[in-house]
């Protein structure tokens, strides 16, 4: 924590030097960014766009990561559906996320169901593929032990099936969450009348890069936040019977 | 008969495309109250026939009827616990029902209480065994399949656990299928002994063992292994 903390101060160090050196408005300085920051907060509009992005991060994380994860398992369970799905799957894979936004625009118009739909579909093939890869890992000596002894369902998904795909979706969700905050963006810009990704093309339309930062920055501060004290904690936990003996 | 056994034949795919034969033809059965024990040589196909029977594989010639209503603690040749879950909790989850005393008494037994906090990759392998052996008493089972349940035990710990399998299993009257290299172990636990041949495995040899297992002596056990290893 502490190199992490560094590490963030030297962001500001530098940046600090550079706008000292530009003296643009092009590079505003971290001074001048917190002040429209806090004349932003003061408005509402920051707290208000930021709440919208956030929100539709996670109806399609949601979204995205419990379809995945039912679509990952039963394809990595069974060769029929896995042969089915599979063109689908590599389809999905490939399509540039920018299609599906402008056709999800266009066939279900400008409103929030496409928003969240269109980030969740470029987010869905990467679960399934996650999710797959832990169904076919699942080790075959656990799942004849619950046969023997005759394990209830909801105890084999708890203490078996569970545990097993954990890291799977540990490492989808992380990396599942970086690709959605990066699309929500680009939906946002592109339909949307609110959110940091409307902000965005409102200060590139003013060339206002303060207006830019300030909306920036706490995006990206809520997003490390997230990382640091949800994402790699779920990680450590699901994977500490590995390292830990007690 | 609670567990009776009738195969014609088990054989494996062989690497190079055919099939390798595994079980040869093998016929026993074992009624309420009786234990059996199964010797061979290593690689026979004694772990195999566990399989068959606890019916985790149907992939074999003949016939195998286990009684649907019977309760199966078995114990795998690798002690196989949930590592993601602490040794306790792994008696704990294959064993819902049974209370903390009934859990107590075994781990007593077996010399496991101070390890129930550790997590399976902390035991050692003796340990581990010991707690999956406690597991398959913790489910109350009718039919016990414990396969090499003394292995990597020393010989003091070995003579404990084995006397708490033969204590538990007088007081509950169970039935069970033991698989064993060791002789000895086999012959101070079953009512009656299968020689199993090397590859593909058949019935060599049987001995019934008709002295009540708590007053097998020292010596008598030697005379049995004795009479057993001349039938081999
Ligand atoms: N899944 C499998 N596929 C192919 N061959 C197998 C498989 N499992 C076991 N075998 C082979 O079948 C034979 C019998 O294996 P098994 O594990 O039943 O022997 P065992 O009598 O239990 O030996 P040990 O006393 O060493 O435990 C061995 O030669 C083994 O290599
Ligand atoms: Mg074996």
């Amino acid at each position: 924590m502490k190199w992490r903390l560094a590490s963030l101060l030297l962001v500001f160090v530098v940046w600090q030097f550079a706008a000292m050196a530009t003296q643009s408005h092009l590079l505003p300085s971290p001074a001048a960014t917190l002040a429209r920051i806090a004349q932003e907060m003061r408005s509402g509009a920051l707290p208000f766009n930021l709440a919208m992005t956030l929100a539709r991060v996670a109806a399609a994380f949601v979204i995205a990561m419990s379809l995945g994860t039912a679509i990952g398992i039963a394809m990595g369970r069974n060769q029929v559906i896995d042969r089915l799905a599979d063109p689908w799957l590599i389809l999905l894979l490939n399509l540039p996320a920018l299609v599906v936004i402008v056709l999800f625009y266009i066939w279900i118009g400008l409103n929030e169901v496409a928003a969240v739909g269109a980030v969740a579909v470029n987010k869905l093939p990467n679960a399934i593929v996650a999710m797959r890869e832990g169904a076919r890992a699942l080790e075959p000596h656990y799942d004849e032990l619950a046969r023997v002894y005759r394990m209830p369902l909801t105890a084999r998904l708890r203490h078996v099936l569970a545990p097993q795909l954990a890291p799977y979706f540990a490492a989808s969700a992380r990396s599942g969450l970086s690709l959605v905050w990066k699309i929500v963006l680009v939906v946002e810009l592109l339909g949307r009348p609110n959110g940091i990704g409307f902000q965005m093309n409102v200060a590139f339309q003013l060339f206002d890069i303060a207006l830019l930062f300030a909306y920036a920055l706490p995006f990206v501060a809520v997003m490390l936040l997230i990382e640091f004290i949800l994402v790699q904690p779920y990680e450590r936990r699901v994977s500490a019977w590995r390292h830990r003996a007690a | 008969m609670l567990l009776e056994i009738a195969i014609t034949g088990k054989s494996y795919p062989a690497p190079n495309g055919g099939s390798a034969p595994v079980l040869g033809k093998i016929a026993f059965g074992i009624r309420p109250g009786e234990i059996a024990a199964i010797v061979g040589p290593s690689g026979c196909g004694k772990s195999t026939l566990m399989r068959l029977a606890a019916g985790l594989d149907q992939d074999f010639d003949g016939r195998i009827a286990l009684d649907p209503a019977a309760r199966t603690g078995i114990a795998f040749q690798e002690p196989r616990l949930l590592p993601w879950r602490s040794a306790g909790q792994n008696l704990r989850i294959a064993a819902p029902a049974a209370t903390d005393a009934e859990l107590d008494d075994l781990c007593a037994r077996f010399d496991i209480g101070d390890h129930l906090n550790h997590f399976p990759a902390a035991l050692s392998l003796g340990l581990a065994r010991r707690f999956s052996l406690a597991r398959a008493f913790a489910v109350k089972p009718d039919l016990l399949m414990l396969d090499e349940p003394f292995a990597s035990l020393d010989s003091a710990m070995r003579r404990r656990c084995c006397d708490a399998v033969a204590d538990l299993v007088d007081a509950r009257r169970l039935a069970g299928l033991i698989i064993s290299h060791d002789i000895e172990a086999a012959v101070r636990l079953a009512d009656v002994v299968y020689v199993f041949s090397a590859r593909p495995a058949c019935i060599i040899a049987q001995q019934e063992i008709a002295m009540p297992r708590r007053s097998r002596t020292d010596s008598a056990i030697r005379e049995i292994m004795a009479q057993i290893e001349a039938l081999g």
